[in-house]
């Protein structure tokens, strides 16, 4: 048996196994784009199906089109002969990732937002998060306890001293 | 959204504007250290950092977008809302001393007291720091931001060479003295003095050197 070479080597793929015990084929050069996998390639323990505890089929299958898409069209990568070219591209992606982002419901994009700290997928989990913080942005804290299911521990007296320090923000 | 891991919870809040966060304060008592919480407001500051100017113009402050200026027909100076009572004190001869950085600004003379004030223009947030006395009056009054010990300073450099340097550290809310061989045997002009990485600059005129600075971190 031959050693493969580098060219063989990144066509390998990862199976990816979600919680509720779905396998997902990954090619190794997609993969990468989590730090996680990525860590475990370097490690060599890639062997088998690579259990993910916290992210479900649905969201395993969101997060790898996303890799998918990100990994065809890496436009950083490649050398484009038209800088107009390159901006187009750049365009296009920020779209899809807009359309990508809008089409998740509330749910979704909550175990999206799990899943890609957990598989430490960072530019899923920026774009995750700031489409979160627009959703948060301009509602009441009363909204935002029950979007996030926070209790509020303060007394009647120090919340509304604290309403009164910052008056200004709720004008 | 419950559960979500707080490391998130410090993304999300981290890409929102001052004013939403401080209405959020009042959400928990977790959140309210958070929001508070110094780390938090660096990392704020470096998502949202766009470099301002600071324009006076008489009694008024204005900032503008650094961005911006390269196209005036863009920049677009906004008027800086003092607290009541922390106007400006200004008359033709007399100039109140203004300095800015990292989102703070730094008066003196303004109308109720004779106080600095620090003063934070997206949070309204201000602080009185008592002057110390000194029996000469100021050449010059500096106020930046060093880095590596994460200090902001105001540095009151005397008139005269018998003087005594005066520096007040806000991490330690307190003043402090410092004797120097400085050379004071020149002219300043205190409206040109600046805060650039941790130290002050200004543009003197006389003697040998065109140009002073002052490491904040000295002090």
């Amino acid at each position: 048996m031959s050693t493969p070479s580098s060219s063989v080597f990144s066509y390998r793929v990862l199976k990816l196994k979600s919680s509720d015990g779905e396998i997902f084929e990954v090619k190794q050069t997609v993969a990468v784009q989590s730090g996680v996998l990525k860590q475990m390639m370097e490690d060599g323990c890639t062997e088998g199906e690579i259990p993910l505890n916290n992210v479900d089929s649905p969201t395993l299958a969101k997060i790898i089109e996303w890799c998918n898409k990100h990994h065809d069209d890496d436009v950083e990568g490649r050398v484009l002969s038209q800088e107009k070219e390159k901006e187009k591209e750049k365009a296009d992606m920020k779209r899809w990732e807009s359309e990508f982002i809008d089409a998740l419901n509330r749910d979704e994009l909550y175990f999206l937002l799990i899943g890609s700290n957990y598989m430490n997928i960072k530019e899923l989990l920026d774009c995750a998060a700031q489409k979160v913080a627009g959703m948060v942005k301009g509602k009441t804290p009363e909204a935002i306890r029950e979007m996030f299911n926070i209790q509020s521990d303060f007394t009647e007296e120090e919340e509304k001293a604290i309403r009164k320090e910052n008056q200004w923000a709720f004008n | 959204m419950s559960d979500i891991p707080p490391p998130i919870i410090v993304d999300i809040l981290s890409r929102l504007p001052v004013k939403s966060l401080c209405q959020f304060k009042c959400v928990s008592k977790r959140w309210l250290a958070l929001i508070n919480h110094p780390q938090f407001a660096k990392m704020h500051l470096s998502r949202t950092h766009k470099q301002r100017l600071i324009l006076q113009k008489s009694d008024l402050l204005y900032s503008v977008q650094l961005e911006t200026l390269s196209c005036l027909r863009n920049s677009i100076p906004v008027e800086i809302e003092l607290p009541a009572g922390m106007e400006l004190d200004y008359d033709d001869i007399f100039c109140p001393e203004i300095g800015s950085c990292n989102g703070l600004l730094c008066m003196r003379f303004v109308i109720a007291s004779k106080d600095f004030l620090l003063y934070n223009p997206s949070t309204k947030e201000c602080k009185k720091i008592p002057d110390v006395i000194q029996e000469n009056q100021d050449k010059l009054i500096g106020f930046g931001y060093e880095e590596s010990i994460d200090d902001h300073k105001i540095v009151k450099i005397p008139f005269n060479e018998n003087g005594v340097f005066k520096v007040y550290s806000l991490r330690k809310d307190s003043w402090i003295s410092i004797r120097s061989d400085f050379d004071f045997g020149f002219f300043a002009y205190s409206s040109s003095l600046v805060s650039v990485n941790g130290a002050i600059h200004f543009v003197t005129h006389y003697l040998t050197l065109p140009l002073i600075w002052w490491k904040t971190s000295s002090g």
